[in-house]
């Protein structure tokens, strides 16, 4: 390694891939080793490779409902927080008055919330689109007020001395310095949506990855039940990267926002 | 409530006039306002309309039932309490000491640091049903998914705040042959306390709402189990409690760790 001349952010990367290869390849001898038997509770990656591959048609029967919860709830949530986050900003009294509100509901347990929407929308997609749609909402709210509020003093100065309308301030200035800031929200808020739909459809409902993870923890049915899981994980990454994607294609390779984290 | 950003609101430039002090009273009163009028309209919409209990239950009806239902709430808020604490500490004190490990070695930042970042979003109460298959039914599993939802935010969190210590300290500490021990205790565990609190205040209310989605899956006590027990039996006003309980906790608890972290942090400022 050392006589090549490896850039530090080449062999960074590597080190991480050797890890991530080095814990499979651990997982996969480990699982072999300790637990040979035909449903080990852990079973190694190769099985359940090749499980996935076998049970293809019936792995997508099972996930095109939480994918079409989890993207329309996704989609509905984002919307919302933003025109919600742009009101905000334009009249404070609206925020003051409601901030308490949004605080309360997002402090809602999501089990608690869950069978009340079950009850009030039934057993289909409602319920699952509106808990996807509330596990968007607050990342991307909160990134979007922040985004919102980061545009550059002089510039909006400008735009004042300029006589410019509270909308075409919003349009003009506002919006395009908050993307990076949404971004960042929405990045947080795809695998959360992906996982509420999971979640939601614990709770009644027939169809669906979470309703089938459930339905495999009671057969008994490891490897479908492992399979579910990576499956969810798969998408709440998929969905991850689809946002960095999208955030490359609109805002390039603009720097990434100061502390757009938590 | 933790990804909420609230940003203090006051009376926008304190101009002095008869209208400053009103919109100064509506600005501090409106939020509790709006919540007591939001439960008056509740309170008024399910008389009025007569809704189902199972629908729409009215807020007096759940005072008044509590006499009938203290006990069982108690038991199972206290099951619930119990299993999340043990897992917020658990989580919390083992991601502090992973925390220590990727400061100061190179190669278990490169192996830990990047599937921590990947992992830290994704909330772990997902994996309930595995975690199920490997420690077995009841409060292992709880206590493990309440440590595990505690565990990648603070790590994540925790692990930036240890390399927030001033350089010029680093090297004073690094030429009085501080160890790394000692560097960690005095010098960056107290740099890194904001960041620490930051993680805490999702992570408090996080924990116990995990708790609870993991009591449904895989307990047969605790607040999370009472729910899917409540709608079983048609006890909806034990369930519709149980959400009420379950809010104030979860906002209690975030409000003790801003409490703490105002003492805390301000005071080494």
């Amino acid at each position: 390694m050392a006589a090549i001349a490896i850039n530090p952010k080449t062999s960074g990367r590597l080190r991480s891939l050797t890890a991530v290869l080095l814990v499979l390849a651990v997982w996969e001898l480990a699982a072999r080793l300790f637990a040979p038997g035909p449903t080990p509770i852990i079973p190694p990656p190769t099985i359940l490779v090749t499980y996935v591959a076998d049970h293809l048609g019936l792995l997508a029967v099972v996930v095109r409902p939480t994918l079409i919860e989890a993207v329309s709830g996704f989609c509905i949530g984002a919307a919302f927080s933003i025109v919600m986050a742009a009101i905000f900003v334009r009249y404070r009294g609206v925020e003051a008055a409601l901030s308490n509100t949004l605080v309360l509901i997002h402090s809602l347990p999501m089990l608690a919330i869950i069978p009340l929407l079950v009850i009030w929308f039934g057993i289909g997609y409602t319920p699952k689109i509106v808990v996807a749609a509330l596990a968007t909402f607050f990342p991307v709210l909160n990134g979007a007020l922040r985004g919102l509020r980061s545009a550059d003093r002089s510039t909006l100065e400008l735009m004042h001395l300029l006589n410019a309308t509270g909308m075409q301030t919003l349009l003009k200035v506002r919006i395009p310095s908050s993307l990076p800031y949404i971004f960042a929200g929405l990045k947080i808020a795809a695998p959360q949506a992906v996982l509420g739909a999971t979640v939601a459809e614990w709770i009644g409902s027939r169809e669906g990855l979470g309703s089938q993870i459930l339905m495999a923890l009671l057969n008994y049915d490891v490897p479908l039940l492992w399979a579910c899981m990576v499956l969810c994980a798969v998408m709440a990454a998929l969905g991850f990267c689809i946002i960095v994607a999208i955030e490359y294609l609109v805002i390039g390779r603009r720097a990434e926002p100061l502390k757009a984290e938590d | 409530m933790s990804t909420m950003d609230i940003v203090p609101v006051g009376p926008a430039g304190d101009r002095p006039g008869s209208g400053a002090r009103l919109r100064e009273f509506l600005f501090r009163f409106a939020s509790p306002l709006v919540v007591l009028s939001l439960l008056a309209i509740w309170q008024l919409i399910a008389m009025a309309f007569a809704i189902p209990v199972y629908i729409l239950p009215q807020p007096v009806n759940l005072i008044t039932a509590l006499p009938a239902t203290g006990r069982t709430l108690f038991n199972g808020w206290a099951v619930t309490m119990m299993e999340a604490s043990a897992g917020f500490i658990i989580g919390n004190v083992f991601s502090i000491a992973v925390a220590f490990l990727v400061t100061v070695s190179s190669t278990a930042r490169a192996g830990i640091m990047p599937v921590a970042l990947a992992i830290k979003s994704v909330p772990m109460v997902a994996i309930t049903p595995l975690i199920t298959l490997s420690v077995g039914f009841g409060h292992a599993t709880v206590v493990t998914v309440a440590a595990l939802v505690c565990f990648f935010p603070t790590l994540v969190n925790v692990s930036r705040g240890l390399k927030a210590a001033p350089r010029g300290a680093m090297d004073l500490f690094h030429i009085i042959d501080a160890n790394p021990v000692q560097t960690f205790w005095k010098l960056r565990l107290p740099y890194a306390l904001p960041y620490l609190f930051t993680a805490l205040r999702i992570t408090a209310p996080a924990a116990f709402g995990g708790a609870m989605l993991a009591e449904y899956v895989a307990s047969n006590a605790g607040l999370g189990y009472l729910i899917q027990d409540g709608y079983s039996r048609f006890q909806f006003i034990l369930v519709w409690q149980i959400v009420v309980l379950a809010t104030v906790t979860t906002l209690t608890a975030f409000s003790i760790v801003v409490w703490f972290e105002k003492r805390v942090v301000d005071s080494k400022r």
